[in-house]
């Protein structure tokens, strides 16, 4: 181990795997950043490339670009509420109203830090334990899966802030929206009316920057038009809102002298934080093992973990600068988590893994357990992991320079920002896949997503439900083909935990409120 | 297609399009996207590759066949093709393309875990014939091409294919790890899609499900060896939309043909080392021997489709709509609380109409005013107008057009709404276009 580590420490200090990692890093804060293109589109564009590099600079460039693309995702997140990936959906409106607040480079900081530190905590677990824990991917079957979406979903209901029959309601739309277009399982057109185009249904990346960007945009025209700041438009007051008569420019924040805009207050932060931290990454890590289960998943449990136990839960959805360090320390935490099945058994952990995967076996390298003996690949195991960590230290100064080029960009003036939002909407959902389809799709989900808004209706869980519904439907379906009663759902001990930790997860707050309510009575 | 013949010595002279059915990083998507790098140095031009994924093949295939004949959009092809008209899926079939070029063929093979008691198929079979519908299996969804290959087999062996339990699931790669953890008997799928697990060992491979042993795969057996007669062959090949002038079908024919025989090179290595490194059969047919293969393949699916008990609707007995059913009876269901809650709520508020908590919804001030309305409707107005003009005016025009007006409409002075316009517009085009491969409608700028 130690001697191929050491093999692998100078193959990756060669100027050109060095310039390679440079490069990707750039190239992934940029797609990242970018509403509309993915972690997954961003190493599929590079993948013909890889053919021609060697293995060591392949991999390089696969690991560093998704570690900068996931955390530049947080980036359009804060600056015009538009999250780059899912994963940021969690705490999407968090990011953006402390951004409104005029503390971008404080949130950005905090995103960039707790990513980064979230990223090297699980690729910590991956040098450690990745040939103990990937059997973790084997414990879990079609009933494990139905109750972890369950849950994840759950979490997302029950945390958004607003109600919990908002969130609920906000769930349902998610899901329904997910059935429009051909049941995957079923091979029969639903809600399609005999079109083809509904035959493909609704994509999450046109319905995310409607919801988010574009009813955004849509907020900030009326408000601009009525020419004072209207309370229902933002739930947080003390914002200032675009249209009164200086044009918004957030720079409060970096003139306030109570706030703490280098780093430095960033780090003494994650150290105050550090058992949070942990426990947010290790969330993060084992989701990000089980194979069909990501960065998204991680995202929202570790939020809703955070808020459970946070001291100021109301703040979350609200501008909770700790509910966005955990749940952006976990879904960076998951990347490096989906790595140990896809090299111990051959099996992605994800969309990128599987890409991984294809590039492994294109330069003769086959996963599976024996990668770990033979001492060829032992190298370059050992490479991978160092690139992770290499890919995690680069995102520091470059996520850096990304965040004081998009604090610039908050301070154009919000009459010349939001055009731009608009058209960054039609551009990135165009873009994902070239269909006009989806750029109606942004317009309608913009439209709900504005009307759901004035209602108070969180939008986080929307985008969850139409990124899980499939996969929902899928493992219900799965499991009542399996098998005729529904004890089988809880025969499998991890099933019967994760299912009672559902069940627990709706009951037991209202039965909570039941006995404090009680108590209250009791004493008046 | 007008002004077709005045560029025919050009042709090609802008970005070529690569329609993929399937999703990024998925096999389909890797032969595309090495393929589309091959065709860049032969042309001469960049060639994009779009994913437009969904509708189990339905939403890709009929883009890109049915796209503007003028070969600037070609297709990727695959089998599921041949499969979704014998399901009433769509109505669309290879007929409409010009067959160009097949670049890959993998037969369908059967794995089991490696520690399974089963040898042989004829183990499987037995234990099929002990208990019928106790066996599960998948590999892809419910009427997916593996799903149709296990009923081949399963036809050719004398059982009845509904004797198996099919499983649905998403993917390959969810199958095999159902299988490893337990929750399946066997698996579907082709060799390639199984690399790594058969290579460390993990599962076992009974038989492959072509005439004679797959190339890199030689010490996997067929069925036929084993006393099966059965053959189901996956391929992936390209054609362009029928109609397309026949000087540019030969020019791309002519440069796929010098891809796939490895002729042209990039950095020393061609097209079918590629696809030898990634396990894929690098098998190709060329136009009119392609296009024999396609017929002959259709009408053997129809066959199958015809004989075999496989039922289109064999997702279980959860029926398509008890999903959506459950989820409609939650909305419902939810509305109505909310609409107590409200109602309780304002009840509560016309008592007492004082309150502290600001973010309730019915705090809100009086109706948006009418320069509000005009905003709102011409910034949908410009997504509309997107919808409505791009493809034919192109994404330069339209963009342009749309960020000048709500610039203007929010209030900014002309010139600097002019300036923007011109410097971001032109800059996003680019960006997308030529640095990330994006490829954005092109209209009458040429851009």
């Amino acid at each position: 181990m130690l001697s191929s580590l050491h093999d692998a420490f100078w193959l990756l200090l060669a100027p050109k795997v060095m310039a390679v990692i440079l490069l990707s890093a750039a190239y992934g804060i940029a797609v990242g950043a970018i509403p509309g293109l993915t972690a997954t589109m961003a190493v599929a564009l590079i993948i013909p490339i890889t053919f021609h590099l060697d293995p060591i600079s392949a991999i390089a460039a696969i690991v560093t670009l998704e570690a900068c693309a996931i955390f530049a995702g947080d980036i359009p997140c804060a600056l015009v509420r538009i999250p780059g990936t899912p994963s940021s959906a969690a705490y999407t409106d968090d990011a953006y109203t402390l951004s409104r607040r005029g503390l971008l480079r404080r949130t950005l900081g905090v995103s960039l830090v707790f990513s980064v530190a979230g990223g090297l905590f699980g690729t910590a677990v991956l040098i450690l334990g990745a040939r103990q824990l990937a059997r973790v991917a084997f414990a879990f079957t079609t009933y494990e899966y139905f109750w972890l979406y369950v849950f994840g979903l759950s979490c997302a209901a029950i945390v958004s802030h607003g109600s919990r029959v908002k969130g609920a309601l906000s769930l349902v739309i998610g899901l329904l929206l997910s059935t429009i277009g051909l049941s995957e399982v079923h091979s029969t057109p639903r809600f399609t009316l005999g079109n083809d185009d509904l035959i493909t249904g609704v994509s999450f990346i046109p319905a995310m920057i409607g919801l988010f960007g574009f009813s955004e945009v849509l907020r900030n025209v009326l408000s601009m038009a009525r020419g004072d700041t209207d309370p229902a438009v933002n739930s947080a007051k003390d914002i200032p809102i675009g249209g009164s008569p200086s044009p918004l420019r957030a720079t409060i924040g970096d003139r306030d002298p109570t706030t703490d805009t280098r780093f430095g207050g960033v780090f003494a932060r994650l150290w105050s934080r550090k058992l949070a931290f942990l426990r947010s990454s290790g969330i993060g890590t084992i989701i990000g093992m089980i194979p069909g289960a990501g960065a998204d998943i991680a995202a929202w449990i570790s939020y809703a973990v955070s808020k459970r136990l946070s001291k100021t839960p109301e703040e979350y959805g609200k501008g909770s600068l700790e509910g966005m360090a955990d749940a952006t320390a976990a879904n960076n935490a998951s990347l490096a988590g989906a790595w140990i099945p896809a090299l111990v058994f051959g099996i992605p952990g994800d969309s990128v893994t599987a890409i991984v995967l294809g590039v492994l076996m294109m330069k003769n390298i086959t996963p599976g357990p024996q990668i770990f003996d033979n001492p060829k690949q032992a190298t370059l195991v050992s490479a991978i992991y160092l690139t992770f960590i290499v890919a995690n230290l680069i995102l520091i100064p470059l996520g850096a320079l990304a965040i004081h080029a998009g604090t610039l960009l908050i301070r154009t003036p919000r009459r010349l920002l939001v055009p731009l939002i608009l058209l960054f909407c039609i551009v990135g959902s165009f873009a994902i896949n070239g269909s006009y389809f989806d750029v109606g799709v942004m317009l309608l989900t913009g439209l709900l997503g504005f009307a759901l808004e004035r209602w108070n209706v969180p939008l986080g869980p929307i985008v969850l439900g139409i990124v899980l519904g499939g996969e929902v439907e899928k493992s219900f379906i799965q499991n009542l083909t399996k098998s005729d009663s529904l004890v089988a759902f809880f025969e499998r001990p991890v099933a019967a935990g994760l299912g009672a930790a559902c069940l627990a997860l709706w009951l037991l707050p209202p039965l909570l409120a039941l006995r404090r309510l009680r108590r209250h009575a009791g004493t008046p | 297609m007008s002004g077709g013949c005045s560029r025919q010595e050009d042709y090609p002279d802008a970005p070529i399009t690569v329609v993929v059915p399937w999703g990024v990083g998925g096999g389909t998507d890797r032969v595309a996207r090495q393929m589309a790098r091959f065709l860049e140095v032969e042309l001469k031009v960049p060639v994009n590759v779009v994913n437009a994924t969904g509708g189990r093949g339905v939403t890709g295939h009929s883009r890109g066949l049915r796209a503007r004949p003028d070969g600037y959009t070609l297709t990727m092809m695959t089998l599921e093709l041949n499969m979704l008209h014998w399901q009433d899926l769509t109505d669309i079939s290879w007929r409409e393309g010009t067959p160009l070029m097949s670049v890959n063929e993998d037969a369908a093979a059967v794995f089991i875990r490696a520690d399974s008691p089963w040898r042989r198929p004829q183990d499987v079979l037995a234990a099929i014939e002990a208990s019928p519908g106790r066996l599960t299996a998948s590999g892809t969804a419910s009427g997916g091409a593996w799903h149709l290959a296990t009923s081949v087999w399963l036809d050719a062996a004398g059982r009845d294919p509904a004797d198996v339990k099919w499983i649905p699931m998403g993917s390959s790669a969810a199958a095999m790890q159902e299988l490893l953890s337990g929750g399946l008997d066997f698996v579907c799928c082709s060799l390639p899609e199984a690399r790594t697990l058969l290579e460390s060992k993990q599962v076992r491979c009974l038989g492959v499900m072509s005439a004679g042993r797959a190339p890199g795969f030689e010490d996997v057996p067929t069925l036929k060896e084993q006393g099966y007669d059965c053959s189901f062959i996956g391929w992936r090949g390209f054609a362009v939309p029928s109609g397309t002038p026949a000087d540019r079908v030969d020019r791309l024919v002519a440069a796929m043909e010098r891809i796939v025989t490895g002729e042209t090179k990039i950095e020393g290595t061609g097209f079918p080392q590629y696809l030898e490194s990634q396990g894929f059969n690098a098998r190709w047919r060329k136009t009119d021997d392609f296009a024999r293969f396609l017929e002959e393949n259709d009408a053997s699916f129809g066959r199958i489709y015809q004989r075999s008990s496989m039922v289109q609707d064999s997702g279980g007995r959860v029926g398509p709509w008890a999903f959506p059913g459950l989820l409609a009876t939650a909305l419902v269901g939810l509305s109505i609380c909310l609409a107590i809650g409200h109602a309780r709520a304002s009840r509560h508020l016309s008592k007492v109409p004082l309150t502290c908590d600001g973010d309730t919804a019915g705090q809100r001030t009086a109706g948006p005013s009418q320069a509000a309305i005009v905003n709102v409707l011409a910034v949908t107005g410009c997504v509309v107008a997107f919808l409505a003009f791009a493809e034919t005016a192109g994404f330069v025009v339209v963009a342009g057009a749309s960020l000048l007006t709500t610039l203007l409409i929010l209030g900014n002075r002309v010139a600097t709404s002019v300036a923007a316009t011109v410097l971001v517009v032109p800059a996003i085009y680019h960006i997308f276009a030529h640095v990330l491969s994006v490829p954005l409608p092109r209209g009458w700028m040429g851009w």
